[in-house]
């Protein structure tokens, strides 16, 4: 017989007996004996002891919900990543294609030798002869000036190291223009040629893609551009059997500016992959065989790993560390007491 | 809605559009905006001021000034500089620029389908620009159709031919062909003039043109540190 059903019973019984009591003193002129009276107020405290205690109110649900939105919340700062982050990149490269986004103008190279495919040939003083298709003239004890390479918005740009000396600038836009001087003794498409005043030639690009192919005297080390604009970057380049894109990272390092410019080594031939950047390639120089790159802006996006890239981007708690350590230690204290809270509360502790 | 509120709503709307739009108007001449009270910006009607140094090629032999030059009584900022030039063309455009050394000054302006142009110098007479510090050309056409057009300055016809290099040059050679004939008027000739410092205007000497027109000028310049550089501008000259 369980609590309930005996305290059911008990109560059952005094209600039967203070119904025989009273109608016993309805019969005898209301007077009831006083034996029975306290006979009923003993049985009344009897049932009222049988009665099951009330159940006390459960905080199970309040803690569930608080451990949920609890893991939900740290779930969202360790794992949600931002979108777009500041970033500098530093590297050295074999190979970089970025596109650019305003017109630039390189810097002037005195380089070796210089061959050009794939752009329309301005040339008055017949240097190449007549109706050139390309052109390719080196230095013989003579000089060539590259002055400047022009290019218009959204030319896509590929610099690829050839050798330790030789950088292949290939343009992908139309009306870029590559202005060359020509002075001394120099060969010309193989044949010799002498400059005694200085001559000129230039290229203009057209909608197909023009390659540009520098050697520079010695152990070269080139300034090629500076602020150039741009909206993609790629640091890959195809692999020697020219079916497999590879990483033409050599060395360097991503410097986090949102993370009070936390820096990430990157590793040799690192599969290092940029979403959309929105920056600046701030120097560009060819220096013995490797191209050193300084850029600056905002990527949206950042991999590492070929197969199953693995994001770098930033997380929500690494930029409120970095950004917000006061918000974030109270908020962090906020939480342990809540847990601490919620546990003791689980276990049914009076707190 | 009362005519005050849509009045004060417009003129908000202006305080944010109206900055954009001369950002646009600058934009076109190649230079951004410039802080400071003389930086690089819309003026009434032309884009003018100093601004950040462009990095630029150190090969290049630029064209700064074809005209009569500016002097320096021009500049105190009484009274307008006042250019003019001999066809009305609406594309032709004009660029002021300071020679001085290091001061990156510019003005830019596109006066339309005119034959003049009024040349505020209160910006320009607070850098106290001396006798040909300042070069001013004027041209038509874009890449490789510019013509190049003489400035006459103040009533002054006379045409002085400004090149500026930007590294040191040793020697420079002028070649002069009428177009589009292309019968030339002198080979090869070295200017001799010893020194052609980095950042510095030289001046080009013509020879006796046979008669006014259009001409092909080409400079060839071989640099004091190694290399060379070329640079041509077709101009349109008067009688000399």
């Amino acid at each position: 017989m369980d609590q309930q059903s005996a305290a059911a019973r008990l109560r059952q019984h005094l209600a039967n007996r203070a119904r025989e009591y009273a109608e016993s003193a309805l019969k005898q002129d209301g007077q009831a004996p006083l034996a029975d009276v306290r006979k009923l107020e003993a049985l009344s405290r009897l049932a009222a002891m049988a009665e099951p205690a009330a159940p006390k109110p459960s905080h199970r649900g309040i803690a569930i919900v608080f451990a949920i939105l609890s893991l939900s919340v740290v779930s969202l700062m360790l794992f949600k990543r931002a979108t777009k982050t500041a970033v500098e990149l530093e590297a050295l490269v074999t190979a970089v294609r970025f596109r650019i986004t305003e017109p630039v103008q390189s810097r002037s190279l005195l380089v070796k030798s210089i061959s050009v495919s794939g752009a329309n040939i301005s040339d008055p003083d017949e240097v190449l002869g007549r109706a050139p298709v390309g052109a390719r003239i080196e230095a013989d004890g003579g000089a060539i000036t590259v002055q400047h390479i022009k290019l218009s918005n959204a030319t896509v740009v590929t610099l690829e190291r050839d050798s330790q000396s030789a950088l292949q600038f290939d343009i992908n836009g139309e009306g870029a223009v590559i202005e060359v001087s020509l002075s001394g003794k120099l060969r010309v498409s193989g044949r010799p040629a002498e400059f005694k005043i200085p001559r000129s030639l230039s290229f203009t690009t057209g909608a197909s893609p023009a390659d540009i192919r520098f050697v520079f005297p010695g152990d070269a080390d080139a300034d090629l551009f500076r602020q150039w604009p741009i909206d993609s970057l790629s640091t890959f380049e195809a692999d020697e059997s020219r079916t497999r894109r590879v990483s033409s990272i050599k060395s360097g390092a991503i410097f986090f500016e949102e993370l009070n410019s936390q820096e990430r080594k990157l590793r040799e031939a690192e599969h290092i992959q940029f979403g959309a950047v929105d920056g600046r390639i701030r120097t560009a120089r060819f220096t013995k065989g490797e191209i050193a790159l300084r850029f600056d802006g905002t990527i949206q996006g950042l991999t590492t790993g070929a197969g199953d890239p693995r994001p770098l981007m930033p997380t929500w708690l690494d930029l409120a560390r970095a950004n917000q350590p006061l918000v974030l230690l109270w908020t962090t204290a906020a939480y342990i007491i809540g847990v601490l809270f919620a546990i003791l509360k689980w276990l049914d502790f009076n707190v | 809605m009362s005519a005050k509120m849509t009045v004060s709503r417009i003129l908000a709307l202006l305080s944010v559009t109206l900055p954009a739009f001369q950002q646009d108007r600058c934009a076109e001449f190649g230079l951004k905006r410039a802080g400071g009270v003389n930086g690089y910006d819309w003026r009434d009607n032309r884009c003018e001021g100093e601004y950040i140094r462009d990095v630029a090629s150190s090969a290049d032999l630029q064209l700064v000034s074809f005209g009569a030059p500016v002097p320096a009584s021009a500049l105190t900022g009484a009274s307008p500089i006042s250019l003019a030039w001999a066809t009305a063309g609406a594309a032709l455009r004009i660029r002021g620029e300071s020679l001085r050394s290091r001061h990156y000054y510019r003005m830019d302006a596109k006066p339309g389908a005119v034959n003049s142009f009024q040349w505020p110098t209160r910006v320009l007479s607070q850098f106290k620009l001396q006798d040909r510090e300042l070069g001013i050309v004027a041209w038509t056409g874009a890449g490789s159709a510019v013509r190049y057009v003489p400035i006459e300055v103040n009533g002054s016809k006379t045409v002085a031919i400004l090149v500026r290099p930007a590294a040191e040059l040793s020697e420079v050679y002028m070649t002069l062909r009428a177009e589009p004939s292309g019968t030339v008027v002198a080979r090869d000739k070295a200017l001799g003039l010893n020194v052609y410092p980095a950042g510095r205007g030289f001046q080009v000497a013509l020879p006796k043109l046979p008669r006014p027109g259009l001409y092909r000028l080409s400079l060839a310049a071989t640099l004091r540190d190694g290399g060379s550089a070329n640079g041509v501008y077709v101009l349109q000259l008067p009688a000399n």
